[in-house]
């Protein structure tokens, strides 16, 4: 089999099942790592190890189990014993993730678990969407997804293997400011969607486009960050008006790189009124790479890893 | 056991702080909650006990926001 390029810019259904096998591969030695820490606590070494089983080979689990590992690691370091027992009690009772991807509704009572988690999380505030507004939008998508598969098939089979999880959710009422889309490093398979912002299977496209691509980013930050910036500094956003840390940046514009690229594509395979819209939301998200870029050039402190992938985003939208 | 018993490279998510401490320690940069002003793995630790990690932006949600 042909090596896989890890920062190559088009997407790729066999990249995404590698790093898919890799984040969970990386879980399982993750959690035995944690259980080997804990000999001094014979069932909370057993529970974690039980848990490990098989993510090292074809096993592959939901959202939550990663969100609970992460919450594991960060009670053990803190030292606080009763809460990883519990949590771990939690993990091993999870049930893998559907072969099916599973679309939720924030507020429908089938995800209280992962609502729960997200609230403890604290990055995005989400408030419940009426059920004919879920099942509306579950249509819209699912329409997104076939024109997808049709006019750009290796972002689709991409989507196919990192987004497991869909949770719609509309902003609570009250703030200045609404997500329209949200994905979370510590919720590996799961996308946020605000069906109020998304209206046409188009515009579906492209913000799967978008936060499928923070997923691709996610995935292949495993050893180094992209960027080692410190959070404290923060600069102009190319896609959001409050100052963000450079991490953000880095991701606002390699997102808006790839919107365009889909976009374009998209409008290659499209006529009249939607072709126009594609046009306008490509030539829109090549303003905001352009903006952002600069602001990566002048002040990232970029790894190896992140100078490898936005290297190849530049080349892309140069060469368009 | 303790978090002593802990190697946070190892960890998944966590290794990414180290590899940001590591850099950084090695530029000299010292920001205040973040734990650059000490090397890898001694560096995470230390901060872990004084209550100086926060997850770092590789690791947080990327929300996109619209204005209401």
């Amino acid at each position: 089999m042909a090596e896989i390029d890890l920062s190559a810019f088009a997407p790729s259904g066999e990249r995404a099942a590698f790093l898919d096998a890799r984040f969970h591969q990386e879980l399982a030695a993750s959690l035995d790592h944690l259980a080997e820490a804990c000999t001094g606590d014979d069932p909370l070494a057993a529970s974690l190890a039980e848990a490990a089983k098989g993510l090292d080979r074809d096993r592959r689990v939901q959202p939550l189990f990663f969100k609970t590992y992460f919450e594991i690691a960060q009670a053990l370091l803190d030292d606080d014993l009763a809460l990883a027992r519990t949590l771990s009690q939690r993990l091993t009772g999870l049930p893998d993730r559907s072969t099916m991807r599973q679309i939720h509704a924030f507020g429908d009572g089938s995800a209280v678990a992962l609502e729960d988690a997200l609230k403890r999380d604290g990055d995005v505030a989400l408030a419940a969407v009426p059920e004919k507004v879920a099942k509306a939008f579950s249509a819209l998508l699912d329409e997104g997804f076939s024109m997808m598969e049709s006019a750009i098939p290796g972002l689709h089979a991409e989507i196919n293997e990192t987004v497991r999880e869909v949770l719609l959710a509309h902003a609570p009422s009250g703030v200045d400011f609404e997500f329209d889309g949200a994905s979370h490093y510590q919720f590996w398979g799961l996308l946020m969607l605000n069906p109020k912002h998304h209206k046409t299977p188009l515009a579906c496209v492209e913000v799967l486009a978008h936060e499928a691509s923070h997923s691709l980013l996610f995935g292949l930050t495993i050893e180094e960050p992209l960027v080692f910036n410190t959070d404290d500094e923060l600069y102009e956003s190319p896609l959001r008006s409050d100052p963000r840390p450079m991490d953000g940046i880095y991701h606002a514009t390699y997102v808006s790189a790839r919107m365009a690229w889909a976009m374009e594509r998209m409008a290659d395979a499209l006529y009249g009124d939607e072709r126009d819209w594609a046009l306008d939301a490509a030539r829109r998200d090549r303003e905001n790479f352009a903006k952002g870029i600069g602001t990566v050039q002048r002040y990232g402190r970029l790894s190896d890893t992140g100078s490898a992938i936005m290297a190849a985003a530049q080349e892309a939208m140069a060469s368009a | 056991m303790s978090a002593t018993n802990i190697d946070p490279s190892k960890l998944l998510g966590f290794k990414l702080m180290v590899a940001e401490a590591q850099a950084n320690a090695a530029i000299g940069i010292k920001s205040g909650g973040k734990i650059g002003s000490k090397e890898g793995k001694s560096g995470f630790k230390a901060g872990v006990k004084a209550g100086k990690v926060d997850k770092i932006g590789a690791m947080q949600g990327k929300v996109s926001l619209r204005p209401v």
